[in-house]
């Protein structure tokens, strides 16, 4: 684990955010600071508001109330798809890859949005050949250089998770928003999964929302733990793990079945 | 490789339709095909749209009627050339495609479609009372003149030629429109909205900028019509043409390239070979579009292109397998 320093400025952090639906708050007065190249993971039941904390982050949701901060600047008011331009990168809950769109060309989308190539229709692909080569390197990281051709919607779920990873890391994002990356996955897979978030910590900040406990204990350096929209618990594993309030709730019958032992 | 092999094939097509256009004024009348160009050129922008970006737009008569007219009075009242003329019609027809998307990608699936028949209808509306329009009678007797000073359009070969490399010159936009980062960027987006947007993509311009490109080629379209023709009527910008364009793309195979082309072919000779039949054209047009979108969804070259799809996967696994291919070669 790397020991992140406390008093520098956090990469990424929310002040007081809420999210109502009709009265119902999902998000309730949430402040967190994550603090920079560290593996931050949010845990929390079903329905405890972290797939709508994620997407307050990213801008896919505008906040009731509250402030987000990148790099200490107010990035609260940014439309959804100006955030992925600063560095923050999210991967979806449910696997999101383009279906129709070859493995190679999901890479590249993304890879060509990142050598600053999206709107030009005038630019031939075939002058910018030599992105498939670094493209393939990405899909060869996750192991799917072979399925280059496939198109995407025919992957098996496990695969698609990877090529999602490996889109995401070709964009070299700053900050990696990964929402349960393990879910829905087997044992081998999970393994696969863990390892490339190791390698892609090394020089970025990661905030996981995971439910397999072994993997949060085995990646993050620091844990929050939300229930009913608001903040339970937020310290280092050993610390949140042995907290009172998170035992009676992962007992408490509030929680789901798969979590296993805290 | 899988990819090479497969774009070698498009290019065997694409040299043999060429040499086919190159012929085809010898053989059949040339307003003939001329017609399938310029709707056929109409359909491959609202494909561009429809097909590739997602997005069904009820009104694109109004960027096809609109060039349509803008051309002929350039060349008719002002007395422009034909080159001129055309271009004159292309920027005015993009402009109004500028307005009508910029309201229109505000929403999606049926109410994009609604915006842009409403806008459609004003625009025909405005063409029925304009007096520049010649309303019910239409902008007739507008003559071709020289292109670019050197090919005399009076002349029915050189007209098809012109017609023939304006409609090839525009297809070949088409496709560096389709393989350029904004081609991916747009099919992208076309298969999750979301995951374009988490990439840093914003829906919204790349739905503006293909409005804006199809409107374009549609405007393009609408101009060479009054070129070829020689007259812009009410019948250009009417919801009827909107919708003989859908019926086009339809038939030949939304998110094709050839596709559109192939639907206008179909359509324009229903038309012109069976028009000793009256008003059963219309229904044999809908019949054979009933059957289209019952039998096969994907439109003729969408269909083609599965089973070549198949063919070849099927080629591959016998290629891959020892036993099939030995048993081949003792049967050669
Ligand atoms: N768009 C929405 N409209 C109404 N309620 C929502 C919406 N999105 C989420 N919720 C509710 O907010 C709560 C938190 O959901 P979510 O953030 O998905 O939880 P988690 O990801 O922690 O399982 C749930 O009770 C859910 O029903
Ligand atoms: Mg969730």
């Amino acid at each position: 684990m790397t020991l992140s320093d406390p008093s520098a400025q956090p990469v990424l952090e929310c002040r007081a955010l809420s999210k109502s639906f009709k009265g119902f708050y999902a998000v309730r007065d949430v402040s967190v600071a994550i603090a920079d190249k560290s593996v931050h993971a949010v845990i929390g039941p079903n329905g405890a508001g972290k797939t709508t904390f994620f997407n307050l982050l990213t801008k896919f949701l505008t906040p009731s109330s509250g402030a987000i901060f990148y790099e200490g600047r107010d990035i609260t008011r940014e439309s959804p798809w100006s955030i992925p331009n600063m560095g923050i990168i999210r991967s979806f809950q449910i696997s999101a890859v383009f279906p129709d769109l070859t493995v190679l060309e999901n890479v590249r989308v993304s890879y060509q949005r990142s050598q600053g190539y999206d709107y030009q229709f005038w630019v031939s692909n075939r002058k910018l050949d030599d992105f498939d080569d670094r493209c393939m390197a990405f899909l060869k990281q996750v192991g799917l250089e072979r399925d280059a051709m496939l198109h995407a919607g025919s992957l098996p779920y496990g695969r698609k998770r990877a090529l999602e990873i490996a889109t995401t890391l070709a964009l070299s994002p700053r900050v990696m928003l990964l929402d349960e990356p393990t879910a829905g996955m087997g044992h081998e897979s999970i393994g696969l999964v863990t390892e490339l978030i190791q390698e892609a910590r090394r020089d970025r900040t990661i905030v996981l929302v995971e439910h397999n406990l072994d993997v949060v204990k085995d990646l993050s350096d620091r844990i929050t733990v939300m229930q009913r929209g608001q903040v339970l618990v937020e310290g280092s594993y050993d610390a949140v793990s042995n907290d009172p309030r998170v035992i009676e709730a992962y007992i408490g019958g509030d929680l789901m079945e798969d979590v296993g032992r805290v | 490789m899988i990819l090479p092999e497969k774009s070698r094939a498009t290019l065997y097509l694409y040299a043999a339709l060429f040499l086919l256009g190159v012929l085809a004024p010898f053989v059949v009348y040339p307003m003939f095909v001329m017609k399938i160009y310029v709707y056929g050129l109409f359909a491959v922008a609202f494909n561009l749209l429809f097909g590739f970006a997602g997005l069904l737009s009820f009104g694109h008569g109004a960027f096809f009627g609109t060039a349509a007219y803008a051309t002929g009075h350039a060349i008719k009242v002002w007395g422009l050339t034909p080159d001129v003329g055309i271009l004159f019609g292309v920027l005015l027809g993009t402009g109004l495609a500028g307005v009508v998307g910029a309201f229109a990608i505000q929403r999606a699936g049926i109410y994009f479609a609604m915006i842009t028949f409403a806008l459609a209808e004003v625009v025909h509306f405005i063409a029925m009372k304009m007096p520049l329009t010649g309303g019910e009678n239409g902008l007739t007797q507008v003559r071709r003149g020289m292109f670019l000073g050197v090919f005399d359009l009076s002349v029915p070969l050189v007209m098809y030629f012109v017609c023939f490399g304006i409609f090839i010159l525009a297809f070949l936009f088409f496709l560096r429109i389709i393989h350029s980062p904004f081609g991916l960027a747009l099919r992208a987006m076309k298969d999750g909205e979301d995951r374009a947007i988490s990439l840093g993509y914003s829906p919204p311009r790349l739905k503006f900028q293909a409005f804006i490109l199809s409107g374009m080629l549609a405007a393009l379209a609408g101009s060479l019509k009054v070129v070829v023709f020689e007259f812009a009527s009410l019948s250009d910008v009417h919801w009827m043409t909107s919708g003989h364009v859908i019926l086009m793309t339809l038939l030949g195979g939304v998110g094709t390239y050839i596709g559109p082309v192939f639907g206008s072919l179909v359509v324009t000779f229903l038309e012109d070979y069976l028009s000793f039949l009256g008003q059963w054209v219309t229904i044999i047009t809908g019949c054979i579009f009933i059957v289209c979108v019952i039998g096969f969804r994907r439109g003729v070259c969408g269909e083609i292109n599965v089973l070549y799809d198949k063919l070849r996967r099927g080629r591959a696994a016998r290629q891959g397998d020892p036993d099939t291919t030995r048993a081949e070669q003792a049967g050669e």
